[in-house]
């Protein structure tokens, strides 16, 4: 065993927080549990994650004529991702420091900021904190979001024999064991399995019943905890605030899991 | 000619230029030399230099080279500095037609200099953001000068993120930020 510990996509967000308390948070769980590595699938969970969502900011301030304009388009999106978009756009007029009555400097302003923030994030959020871990040679964590004219590109395509070469059957096949006893957990847990844990136990009672695990489409993006949380086996284990789905997984396919507490940081 | 007198015959040069042209600009009288940018491109750039006025971009240059310069007091850095960070935000605000990777360096480079002064940025950092600036100058910047730049910075430990993660805003703040949302909306429709 390594003595490295595995951080979760979840903490490469939060060291992007707007609130300092948990970005401060996240460099001090780093440090204190140096070395840490980074799943190089996390890349792939943040395009899909993180930067779809600065993107389709990017998209509804391009196409906006002002900021009422813009809000009545964040308005449109609906749900708890509306509010997050606003917090978003406020925090960028922040860091933008124009005049919101000056529209269409402070939109070229906020366009060309969002667009160094993809390729930066891209090439720096998981390295910065963590040595990059590649187990299964991931092919859609080589490719970045791709600027097209004046628009982006960050669509993650579903893997098929065309666009994919990757070792993850392999890697889930190392790994039958401690799939097995999982499997064993999550029947055990039954209908108190969350929808994350439904997913995975689907697809982990498929890979045992056929002997393959079934990577054509988006599995992995569906399974990405246990993907990551198996990861972490060959080091001491994983740190992750997705308390909820890796206490049962780490107890069935035997990985220690370390919780980031971020309820607990927000509230101090 | 040292940096600093570079830079104050360039601001003069500028804003004659400013003066009496419509932008499409009347070429300066005399040639000016601007450093490096870059193989190839310099000698062509050296040329087509002399048949147009200084950009935006060569005054940023130029600015920054002088934030660089030991023979300048530390109050003439500073401005210079200030002055380097007024360029580039001054060619983020108007309307170019400017490529994507251009795009990207200009946003990362306002984004390591957002709310900072000379004083937050040691030697290392200072001479990232003039090569930087350097690419930023020529005409085809391309995604290879993007992760260039990137890199020069990360060795730099200059931070470009901007802190726009949000899943973590309270409830609280969820609706007082609703209830905004909605009265921006309403009162302009």
């Amino acid at each position: 065993m390594m003595e490295w510990w595995l951080f979760d996509t979840d903490m490469l967000v939060h060291s992007l927080s707007g609130d300092a308390a948990v970005s401060d948070a996240v460099e001090d769980m780093r440090a204190q549990n140096a070395p840490i590595m980074v799943s190089a699938f996390s890349q792939v969970e943040l395009k899909g994650n993180y930067i779809q969502d600065l993107l389709l900011l990017r998209r509804k301030i391009n196409d906006s004529d002002s900021l009422p304009s813009c809000a009545a388009r964040i308005l449109a999106t609906g749900g708890r991702r509306m509010a997050r978009m606003f917090a978003q756009l406020l925090r960028l007029m922040t860091e933008a420091d124009l005049s919101p009555g000056n529209w269409n400097a402070l939109k070229r302003r906020l366009v060309i900021l969002l667009d160094g923030q993809i390729p930066f994030l891209w090439e720096t959020v998981a390295s910065r904190l963590g040595e990059i871990i590649d187990d299964f040679d991931c092919d859609r964590a080589l490719e970045p979001p791709r600027a097209v004219g004046q628009d982006w590109r960050a669509t993650i395509p579903e893997c098929t024999a065309h666009n994919t070469s990757c070792s993850i059957v392999a890697f889930f096949k190392r790994e039958a064991k401690s799939l097995e006893n999982l499997e064993q957990l999550l029947e055990w847990l039954g209908a108190a399995k969350t929808a994350e844990l439904e997913r995975i136990h689907t697809v982990i009672t498929r890979t045992r019943s056929t002997g393959r695990y079934p990577w054509e489409g988006r599995t992995c993006r569906r399974v990405g905890d246990i993907l990551i949380g198996l990861q972490s086996k060959a080091g001491k284990g994983l740190i992750s605030s997705n308390k909820a789905e890796h206490t049962a997984l780490s107890a069935g396919a035997g990985y220690e899991f370390r919780e980031f507490p971020i309820a607990k940081v927000r509230r101090t | 000619m040292n940096e600093s007198a570079k830079v104050i015959s360039l601001t003069e040069r500028i804003a004659a230029n400013d003066a009496v042209t419509d932008h499409s600009g009347s070429p300066p009288t005399g040639s000016t030399s601007f450093g490096y940018l870059g193989n190839s491109q310099q000698r062509d750039r050296t040329v087509s230099r002399r048949l147009q006025p200084p950009s935006r971009l060569d005054h940023a240059f130029a600015a920054i080279c002088a934030t660089l310069d030991d023979a300048i007091g530390e109050i003439e850095r500073s401005n210079s500095f200030d002055e380097w960070k007024e360029a580039l935000d001054q060619e983020a605000s108007i309307t170019v037609d400017r490529s994507a990777a251009s795009r990207q360096i200009l946003g990362i480079l306002l984004a390591a200099t957002r709310q900072k002064d000379i004083s937050d940025f040691g030697p290392a950092a200072l001479r990232a953001f003039r090569a930087t600036t350097n690419t930023l100058r020529r005409p085809n910047a391309v995604l290879l000068d993007v992760k260039t730049v990137i890199k020069y910075l990360n060795t730099a430990r200059v931070v470009a993120f901007l802190p726009l993660e949000s899943r973590d805003i309270s409830v609280a703040r969820e609706a007082e930020l609703d209830r905004f949302l909605d009265d921006l909306v309403t009162k302009h429709s």
